[in-house]
């Protein structure tokens, strides 16, 4: 056989997925040994340009490529690297006060729980701090990014008690000493976050929580029988390990959640007007004192502040909990909206209107970028007009 | 109102000039037939994106040489089909993306004769999910019943899509098996034969 006639043979077996896996090695060694005009050459016969269908393949993530790729050009723009620059400094800048703010205001919320400690050096190590763990006794260990131990405010906590492990896929757990935990059986720690983190904790139980930014949990040294207790404040996914006859329960600031096994998705920020449970299967029950309801899969549940009352409404499940993918995403959100997820992200304090257009939008933006590359791409598809002062966002024509 | 054409050697004129809302306007209109063409040469979805990342940087980069009433498609088809085959070529006999490239072709050509009989045997299929590890089962009726793409199912499960992939691989190997051995399947057969020969 003639080698032209059987590569064309083989390509045409591939191209049929019919190729067996020698005949594959053998069709990959000829192409390698192919010159650039031979292989233009067959698949220009294969691959007719008329004919490459326009449809939409389900597994292409169309947006989040169209990131990438914005995110590649849009660095390479030499005039806008001042800006830039200076703007991260004032992240970094607004990250350390805002996590001390944070700290702050969970001492506050929690003394009796927590003995605040009045510690100067607090604010610059939680300046670098990706997660902290603050301990029954009040003292506190802060993480690097590469989960280096930053210094603990604490020269008499042995490290024995507590151990930092990475599991697989980057999997968090804490680990206690026996002595640890016997000395602190009825009280509760703390796990928070910083303002750019994301990680995933797996709990004793099992249970995966997977943590956005500016986020904290808190949880005893070990469960009771009865019940998996845990708080949360800022947004976390929840994968709950299942248990029939041990129910976990969080709280987010007044409503009580309340599952047997299931994975869903909480935001209670302190600036959030309500507490939002998402659920993406199994099933959950939300209770504020007052009032109590179920949700579905494919549910979103939260209280309105006057009535008490829940109102619950349908949406995509493939978006619950999509911010762990390192993408924003909006689904025909206003501009005011989009911006409100930002700010959270970014340490914005506060956003004025001074002009909204009421328009929405879909899609998704890359985390990765600075808050000037994403409002400027956001300019392109809007009428609207982003300024940055301090650490405000103006809205405007 | 301007004609399709007109607009298009306008967004050319402009991505030449630097505007990336240009670049956004070509991708949306040319990225599915981009990846499309890449996945036919690749078949891997992850891979087909990596071009389409590439041909539409590459476009940009070279922006400044472009011709704004020249074919950009015809452009694209070419690059697209370079960057594939390349990374075709560079799939070594031993490695790891031969496997995943050989494991793909199985996929796809299970999927595409599952496709109709799926189709037609949804009721009975039940019994024959069943069959099914629990993994096997979960992941199966995340892709069939509720349209997931691998890459989200991975995503969801917090695996890889290999994983995913191989685990797909291994339920449609079985369902066949199953229906093999099941009246349903022969009923479908005479179903589909007499059906080709009209």
């Amino acid at each position: 056989m003639d080698s032209k006639k059987s590569i064309h043979l083989l390509y045409a077996q591939y191209l049929a997925n019919k190729i067996s896996k020698d005949d594959l090695a053998l069709l990959l060694d000829q192409l390698a040994s192919m010159s650039t005009e031979e292989l233009a050459l067959l698949t220009a016969k294969f691959h007719s340009s008329e004919q490459i269908s326009d449809l939409k393949n389900t597994e292409f993530n169309s947006q989040k490529t169209l990131a990438f790729i914005q995110d590649k050009i849009v660095v390479e723009e030499p005039r806008k690297r001042n800006k830039f620059t200076a703007w991260n400094t004032i992240i970094a800048l607004a990250a350390s006060i805002s996590i001390f703010l944070l700290f702050k205001v969970i001492y506050q919320k929690d003394s009796s729980l927590f003995r605040a400690t009045q510690d100067s050096s607090l604010s610059s190590i939680s300046n670098q701090a990706y997660l902290s763990l603050i301990l029954p006794s009040g003292e506190t260990l802060h993480y690097s990014k590469d989960l280096q131990l930053l210094s603990n405010n604490s020269l008499a906590l042995p490290t024995k008690d507590v151990k930092l492990n990475v599991l697989e896929k980057g999997q968090l757990a804490f680990e206690f000493s026996l002595e640890f935990i016997e000395k602190f059986k009825n009280k509760t720690y703390l796990i928070a976050t910083g303002s750019q983190a994301s990680c995933t904790i797996r709990l004793m139980d099992g249970t995966l929580v997977n943590m956005n930014g500016k986020s904290s949990i808190q949880l005893p040294t070990i469960f009771s029988k009865e019940f998996r207790t845990i708080a949360l404040h800022g947004e976390a996914f929840f994968d709950v390990s299942h248990h029939k006859t041990w129910p976990f329960k969080i709280s987010a600031k007044e409503t009580e959640i309340t599952v047997l096994g299931t994975s869903f998705n909480v935001k209670a920020y302190q600036s959030d007007s309500h507490v939002l449970t998402s659920l993406s299967s199994g099933s959950v029950a939300l209770d504020n004192g007052t009032h109590q309801v179920k949700l579905t899969p494919g549910m979103e549940g939260y209280a309105t502040k006057s009535k008490g009352e829940f109102n619950t409404r349908k949406i995509s499940i493939q978006e619950i909990g999509m911010w762990r993918s390192g993408f924003f995403t909006f689904h025909e959100e206003p501009i005011i909206d989009i911006i409100q997820k930002l700010a959270q992200w970014y340490d914005i304090d506060d956003i004025q209107v001074v002009n909204d257009h009421r328009e929405t939008f879909s899609g998704s933006l890359s985390k990765d970028k600075s808050l000037t590359q994403i409002l400027k791409q956001l300019e392109k598809v809007s009428n609207s007009k982003f300024e940055i002062t301090e650490r405000r966002i103006l809205i405007m024509r | 109102m301007m004609s399709e054409k007109d607009q298009l050697s306008d967004m050319m004129a402009k991505l030449i000039q630097g505007d990336g809302s240009a670049l956004t306007y070509l991708y949306n209109k040319y990225a599915n037939r981009v990846f499309n063409l890449a996945f036919q040469i690749v078949k891997d979805s992850g891979w087909s994106q990596d071009i389409v990342q590439e041909v539409f940087i590459k476009i940009w980069d070279k922006r400044e040489e472009l011709d704004k009433d020249s074919n950009i498609w015809v452009l694209l088809y070419v690059m697209t089909k370079r960057y594939a085959i390349n990374k075709l070529k560079a799939i070594n006999r031993r490695s790891y993306s031969f496997d995943r490239l050989y494991q793909n072709i199985e996929l796809l050509d299970l999927e595409a004769q599952d496709l109709l009989i799926y189709k037609e045997l949804e009721g009975s299929i039940q019994l024959a999910i069943e069959k099914l590890t629990p993994k096997q089962k979960e992941i199966f009726n995340l892709s069939r019943v509720e349209g997931l793409s691998h890459q989200k199912i991975a995503d969801r499960l917090g695996i890889s899509i290999h994983t995913v992939k191989n685990h797909m691989v291994e339920a449609l190997k079985t369902l066949r098996k199953v229906f093999k051995n099941s009246p349903y399947f022969l009923s479908y057969l005479i179903v589909f034969q007499s059906f080709l020969g009209d």
